[in-house]
């Protein structure tokens, strides 16, 4: 979407001006950033809770607590 | 993990500190498992979309009770007196922070979120959506690609979301490749991304294996139901390659397997009764002529077939084309616990051949299946044509 107004809008542009262009890296994750928020679905591990994905932590809920954070995966 | 887990008990324990996991997974139940065989009490995150832009995993932060990162790397020596003892100041410029991009709520305001609303609604219908949210949510994620500036991201949500569809009812035919070559394009954009690379590595050949993902699975249930617990189910069964390993020493391979049916004289499935889809995951390591092989077969609306599962089990015989290999030839895959069902079955297998090449194997499957209207049951043969493309798409 984005691409194509800026094409049209600058005629002549070389399409490898704009096609390679590299994955942003992770921002505010630097020592003393401030930690974007996140909301993404919780795993609830516990036996026979269930777990229809509806539940939700939300990373700036957990402020006035120090947190760590860990990610993993299973393997 | 286990020894963060058991260095925080503590800390926990008396409120001192939240750990929180953000799991970098495609399928959220397998997580469950593992954190009910490790007994991981702490809340956990799925984030199969990686919308945190995790390039490898494991990595830990210490986070201040402000919400500022303090610590990178921590290391349990030193946790407490380093960063759980000390008061921290709140930062200069205020500790205020945006509102998360994806969220639950744009479910039901997917107008939200300005320019990019429409894909942030479409990760959060993937993520709290279900099943029916899946085709909608992959038609905006595909539209979205007709952007040239989109950066390497968007290929690999992309790729998860064929793959969630994979694993659900609303199946297409084609989705696991999708899913693939998506995931291929982002990790081509991006080599130096592991959490994308172990996402195809994942159902890959062995040589590029860095371990064996999920060969933790059997031990994790036995040591579950040892403690009197129900293990927690996989409602996405697991692949041979995905419990595979790194290739095995040359003298460890097993006898070569016999052919079944090798004169052709089980009777021919005579009305197609199973539908037949290849995935092919190739070696992400470069060109080294690698490969695994998935072929998904699974009763065709329709026909009024159904796996009979007190009959003999689906088998896949392979041949391999001259300066080609498949290993291993022959490959069973196990029926279900009811007499009859009806679900996707995959069988893999790796495949060897000259770097970028292409070629079509020989297969076929044997497979017993019942009339779902009159119970009899037939054990037929289907002969296939696998065509394998190790060239990079």
């Amino acid at each position: 979407m984005l691409a194509a107004l800026v094409l049209a809008l600058v005629p002549g542009l070389p399409q490898e001006a704009v096609v390679a262009k590299p994955a942003r890296p992770r921002v505010g994750r630097g020592l003393g950033e401030v930690h974007p928020d996140l909301e993404l679905p919780r795993i609830d591990a516990t036996p026979g809770a269930g777990d229809d994905g509806a539940g939700t932590l939300r990373l700036s809920a957990l402020r006035g607590r120090k947190v760590l954070l860990i990610e993993f995966a299973s393997w | 993990m286990p020894v963060w887990h058991e260095a925080t008990a503590p800390w926990r324990a008396d409120g001192r500190l939240v750990v929180v996991g953000v799991v970098q997974e495609q399928h959220r139940e397998r997580c469950r498992l593992y954190a009910q065989w490790r007994g991981f009490d702490w809340p956990i995150l799925w984030d199969p979309l990686n919308l945190t832009g995790a390039r490898a995993v494991p990595s830990f932060l210490g986070i201040d009770e402000h919400g500022v990162v303090r610590w990178n790397a921590p290391r349990p020596d030193g946790f407490a007196e380093r960063f759980l003892d000390v008061e921290f100041d709140p930062p200069a410029g205020g500790n205020a922070v945006a509102p998360p991009p994806v969220s639950r709520t744009l479910l039901a305001d997917p107008a939200r979120g300005g320019m990019l609303g429409p894909v942030h609604a479409a990760h959060a219908r993937l993520l709290w959506g279900g099943p029916a949210e899946l085709d909608g949510a992959i038609a905006v994620l595909e539209d979205d690609l007709d952007d040239p500036l989109r950066d390497p991201r968007a290929w690999f949500r992309l790729g998860v979301a064929y793959r969630l569809r994979v694993d659900s009812p609303a199946r297409r035919p084609g989705d696991f490749q999708r899913a693939l070559d998506a995931w291929g394009r982002a990790l081509a954009r991006d080599p130096d991304q592991y959490v994308w690379r172990r996402r195809i590595q994942q159902y890959g050949p062995r040589l590029d294996k860095p371990y064996p993902f999920y060969g933790w699975v059997a031990e994790a249930r036995a040591a579950i139901a040892a403690r009197g617990e129900t293990p927690v189910e996989l409602t996405v069964p697991l692949t041979g390659s995905e419990r595979a390993g790194a290739p095995p020493p040359a003298e460890a391979d097993p006898a070569p397997a016999v052919e079944p049916d090798p004169e052709g004289r089980v009777r021919r499935d005579p009305a197609d009764w199973l539908v037949v889809e290849t995935a092919v995951a190739r070696d992400t390591g470069g060109e080294r002529g690698g490969a695994r092989v998935h072929v998904t077969l699974r009763p065709r609306e329709g026909a009024g077939r159904a796996w009979n599962n007190e009959g003999e089990p689906l088998t896949l015989w392979v041949d391999a084309p001259e300066g080609w290999t498949a290993s291993p030839r022959l490959v069973v895959a196990p029926g279900a616990a009811a007499a009859t069902s009806r679900e996707a079955r995959t069988l893999d297998f790796e495949v060897a051949g000259p770097p970028g090449a292409r070629a079509e194997l020989g297969a076929h499957a044997l497979y017993s299946v019942c009339e779902e209207e009159t119970g009899r049951c037939t054990y037929v043969r289907r002969d296939l044509r696998l065509a394998v493309d190790l060239a990079a798409p």
